[in-house]
């Protein structure tokens, strides 16, 4: 028997579980399966067999010859969502105790859709994941230099502490003012209730620093990001171990690999919970920047439709730039150095509706019907229509060859659905009604990308879209025109990016520390002299993240680092991010040098008449990214056949409603797999594909290029 | 070692040793000394007694919650206990738009949380619940199915309530509605929207027919439902053989039913269905439900009559 050595990538969806395997000899397989949120082992561990079936191979077989499994997980977001975790206890400074009641600015609406969240007669805070009689303050203070002020009392902490033991805390997390300068007294108190519940006693609680998580000035955004995570530690730790247990158990004898939000991966048995929500998409984004460098596209923006949401990131020159340094979780506003990736609630589960509040409006979303009940047409007792109802009964996609088959469609509920819950009260034939639900679920997610490539500088009309996502090829040709664009890359892989790009994606994290120091002083107009205090930092950084990857089995000659630092002129309030060309600054002109950089960066982003060096330059954070160099290899095109698609590939022609001017229109189907590089078909035509379908509208031209990429252009208007 | 056979049927192994899967509730309540009716409102009871029944007959899974009355009862109809078995007293009357979730159902989805929770390593767990056609026949005295369609939404959740506790299968109870009636399109809807359901949950679904014609059995693999158990049909007989082969060619597998009280028959059965169907995937079930007053002795005896 010949062994392989494949790598598989996992994405967990709100519908579906995507599933990529490559192998030694670059040949890949994909599947999906629905996700089970009851249990996501079980839609993990049926992918897994559906994989091994692919592969002529019993499960054990399949996953003895299986190097690496990066894994994007949803566990911790859904604990989140259905607020199943632990009850922790809060202790803060005394005199704080409000502090994350209170938030930060408009807080109370962090984490809503802008509809929602401008609805301020309706608006409610979430429902607090510590609850306010489990905060307690201890008096003690630590001023911004780090200097103790007033020293932490034991017994105060002892006294508290059993308070909130017999309240029945589960779980501890410290969080005290200017621990990210000292955290002295963080760790005394976590010293404080190991003594008192050492492990050994069945009372033991874990105890979770601030300093430890999140060593960043901020103390909403620093004991949020600590409490979130603390909050899904427990519920990810028993979902690791026990998919852990159940991958060893089939033969897989290596450590599962997650995929983190601020753009790598590492073990799970060293990640921090809080770094795995949104990583899917991140995975996604990842995919697109290595496909960019297949198809020479520098500026891409990434589009997944996907069954529950509608992500969209952006590559701009070849590289993922966009950071959210304080992304919201759930509706926690926190500070991990995430990569920024924006989502709404539009995808093919989408639930179309009547609003009669205004006036009977269609509306779709953000509700979806998921992954249970799902669409009307998956027949699982959904009741609601969604676009992949809509889609259905337009002809857009066959009923018998959803997911290869492996899942029939109801047209007919579908229709019926549609007819009853949106034709019959708006007045309209069931035609016209699918019709406007999918021009409206274009139209939502067209100027979401017109504005975030938009909002962000950029001209929409140079970036590519491209399309993944379940339903993201049967919906391209509806969302390019909104920002201009007339090139659209659907993906071989498109339908399973996610988990393609999990398949791509290295070790590496992000070690970040705030310290402010004034690179280019106001007072005097000189450049800092103190050089050890910028080197400091960056080697304390270095030492933590050489430790770490040490103990994953990596050397310090295997790891690229990359310096960023977050600056700002003066007392102005946001930050501008800048690479730094080396790690320390080894004379003053180093520092004027990283200095003149900043003040480019922030010309090319707010022009430069907006500059003002004279009124100083501070450096206010710095983060260390160490990355495990991998080897990449691009695959080789293929050699282009002829434009015309040979006869097997058409495999009919089937009635498609295109708009209510046209009506159905009989259009040609084609069967992906049987097209050869450098076909093209003219649209309007339907291309299937095991797990998606192309929809190829009038006026585009679709062509398979060398690397089974589809590209579509727009030729006409 | 018990559930290994029942775990083999449900994977489509046909292997020599076969499992053996009676429905024995009115038994199990005699097992545990009390009352069907006060067994049926104890979910500990309940599970227990199935657990000790299982154990004393050495079963290969347990079914709870067969009885087609649960479900009625909940939609709102009225039950008279006689000689410590349920029957509906207002069939064809109004019901509930959904059917109640507390009272004797909530009962047995506690129940079958505790066995799951306690015997799915040693037995294969069974949730029981009326089918669409029985349940139909029940509260509209609707016998060619016409009505189902009414009650398909209700009884999908009702089903995800037992599937969300994970039982290795979901058995939908039929009798006559759905044994002498041809297959139409409604009943093959009902059945596919609770497979697809089911699906999600990783749970198959199979359908527990009694009081069925032969004749029409070989058409019941139009419903696409993965297993059929069979208990004896409309005359109180076990199916004919040839049947049964023509209708498991269909479907993924077959219960075909053994007398518990009657050993020399159940004996002569057993290997006839041993001859004539070899290579098809089949387990053991009992003619009906073993009654309260089942000769234990004898319901012992079959394992070893039938040479598991």
């Amino acid at each position: 028997m010949t062994t392989s050595n494949f790598s598989v990538g996992i994405d967990v969806g709100g519908t579906f579980t995507d599933f990529y395997c490559s192998d030694d000899a670059s040949d890949s397989q994909t599947c999906k399966t629905p996700t089970t949120h009851y249990d996501l082992s079980i839609g993990f561990m049926r992918g897994i067999d559906m994989l091994a079936r692919h592969n002529q191979l019993p499960v054990p077989d399949f996953l003895k010859q299986v190097g690496s499994i990066r894994y994007s997980t949803t566990v911790g977001t859904n604990a989140l969502i259905e607020r199943t975790g632990p009850k922790l206890g809060l202790i803060t400074t005394a005199g704080f105790e409000d502090n994350i009641f209170i938030g930060r600015a408009r807080s109370w609406a962090d984490g809503l859709g802008w509809q929602e969240g401008r609805d301020q007669a309706r608006i409610q805070k979430p429902e607090p994941l510590i609850t306010p009689n489990m905060v307690v303050g201890v008096r003690e203070r630590i001023d911004y230099a780090g200097k103790v002020v007033s020293p932490l009392q034991k017994a105060e902490v002892l006294a508290k502490l059993q308070g909130l033991v017999d309240k029945g805390a589960q779980g501890f997390v410290v969080s005290l003012l200017w621990s990210f300068v000292n955290p002295e007294h963080e760790q005394m108190i976590k010293q404080i209730i190991e003594e008192e519940y050492p492990e050994d006693y069945l009372g033991s609680m874990p105890v979770i620093l601030s300093s430890d998580i999140s060593p960043k000035s901020g103390e909403y955004t620093r004991t949020m990001t600590s409490i979130v995570n603390s909050y899904i530690h427990g519920i990810m730790a028993d979902e690791m171990n026990k998919l852990g247990n159940e991958l060893r158990d089939k033969g897989y004898k290596k450590p599962l690999t997650l995929v983190h939000n601020t753009g790598g991966t590492k073990k799970a048995s060293r990640t921090r919970a809080v770094l795995t929500h949104n990583a899917g998409p991140v995975a996604g984004l990842h995919g697109s920047a290595f496909l960019g460098k297949l198809t020479g596209d520098e500026n891409i923006v990434f589009t997944d439709m996907g069954g529950t949401s509608f992500d969209i990131g952006l590559i701009e020159g070849g590289e993922i730039k966009a950071h959210d340094f304080i992304p919201v979780i759930d509706r926690w506003r926190t500070n991990i150095p995430a990569i920024e990736v924006k989502s709404i609630g539009a995808g093919g589960g989408s639930i179309a509706w009547v609003n009669d509040l205004m006036g009977n409006a269609l509306e779709v979303g953000p509700q979806s019907a998921g992954s249970m009940p799902g669409p009307v047409c998956y027949d699982q007792g959904g009741q609601e229509p969604t676009v992949s109802d809509a889609d259905l009964v337009l002809g857009f996609y066959n009923p018998e060859n959803y997911l290869g088959g492996e899942m029939l469609l109801d047209e007919e509920m579908a229709r019926e659905a549609i007819e009853q819950k949106i034709a019959k009260p708006l007045g309209i034939d069931v035609m016209e009604a699918a019709y406007r639900i999918r021009r409206l679920v274009d139209a939502r997610m067209g100027q979401e990308v017109f504005n975030e490539v938009a909002l962000k500088g950029h001209d929409p009309r140079t970036f590519v879209v491209l399309a993944c996502g379940g339903a993201g090829g049967a919906h391209a040709c509806g969302i390019a025109p909104f920002i201009g664009s007339k090139k659209i890359i659907a993906p071989r892989q498109s339908s399973v990016f996610g988990a393609y790009g999990a398949s791509l994606m290295q070790i590496k994290e992000v070690w970040d520390r705030s310290r402010s120091l004034k690179l280019f002083n106001y007072g005097s107009q000189s450049y800092l002299q103190d050089l050890e205090s910028f080197n400091s930092v960056t080697r304390e950084l270095k030492d933590l993240a050489l430790r770490d990857l040490q103990l994953e089995g990596y050397d310090e000659g295997q790891i690229d680092f990359t310096l960023e630092l977050n600056m700002r002129y003066g007392s102005q309030y946001n930050m501008t991010k800048v690479k730094s060309s080396a790690l320390e600054l080894s004379s003053v002109a180093d520092a004027e040098a990283l200095c003149d950089r900043f003040t480019r960066q922030y010309a090319k982003i707010y022009s430069p008449e907006a500059t003002f060096p004279s009124g100083g330059i501070n450096v206010e954070s710095f983060s260390l990214t160490a990355a495990v160099r991998i080897k990449e290899q691009l695959p080789s095109a293929l050699e282009l056949a002829d434009a015309e698609p040979e006869e097997n590939a058409l495999t009919g022609e089937r009635p498609v409603y295109w708009d209510p001017e046209s009506g159905f229109v009989d259009t040609p189907v084609y069967n992906y797999s049987q097209l050869l590089p450098g076909n093209q078909i003219s649209g309007p035509a339907i291309i299937e594909s095991i797990e998606t379908t192309y929809v190829v509208a009038p006026g585009w031209l679709f062509t398979l290029d060398g690397f089974g990429n589809g590209i579509m252009e727009q030729t006409g208007d | 070692m018990a559930r290994t056979a029942f775990d083999a049927f449900l994977a489509g192994h046909t292997v020599p040793e076969k499992a053996l899967l009676p429905a024995v509730e009115p038994l199990a309540a005699r097992v545990g000394s009390m009352d069907l009716k006060n067994m049926m409102s104890d979910p500990a009871n309940w599970s227990a007694n199935l657990a000790k029944t299982g154990r004393l007959l050495e079963l290969s899974g347990l079914i709870l919650g067969l009885d087609a009355t649960l479900v009625a009862e909940a939609y709102g109809l009225t039950l008279e206990w006689e000689n410590d078995l349920p029957t509906v007293l207002n069939a064809g009357q109004e019901i509930l738009s959904q059917p109640a979730t507390g009272g004797r159902l909530g009962c047995a989805l506690d129940a079958l949380d505790r066995l799951v929770q306690t015997q799915r390593p040693h037995y294969g767990c069974v949730a029981g619940m009326a089918g669409p056609a029985e349940l139909a026949q029940m509260l509209f005295a609707d016998n060619d199915g016409s009505r189902m369609a009414e009650l398909k939404q209700s009884l999908v959740e009702l089903a995800e309530s037992f599937c969300k506790l994970r039982p290795d299968m979901l058995l939908f109870r039929e009798g006559a509605a759905l044994g002498n009636a041809a297959i139409g399109m409604q009943h093959r809807k009902a059945f596919n929207t609770l497979k697809n359901m089911a699906g999600y949950f990783n749970v198959p679904i199979a359908i527990y027919l009694e009081d069925y014609d032969s004749v029409v059995l070989p058409d019941l693999a139009k419903l696409k439902v993965p297993f059929v158990l069979l208990g004896a049909d409309k005359e109180g007989r076990a199916p004919e053989i040839g049947v049964v082969r023509e209708l498991a060619s269909g479907i993924e597998g077959i219960g075909v039913p053994l007398p518990f009280d009657d050993i020399e028959r159940a004996a002569e059965l057993a290997d006839g269905y041993r001859e004539q169907l070899e290579g098809v995937n089949y387990l053991y079930t009992s003619m009906h439900e073993l009654p309260r007053d089942t000769d234990l002795e004898k319901a012992r005896q079959i394992k070893e009559i039938i040479g598991i």
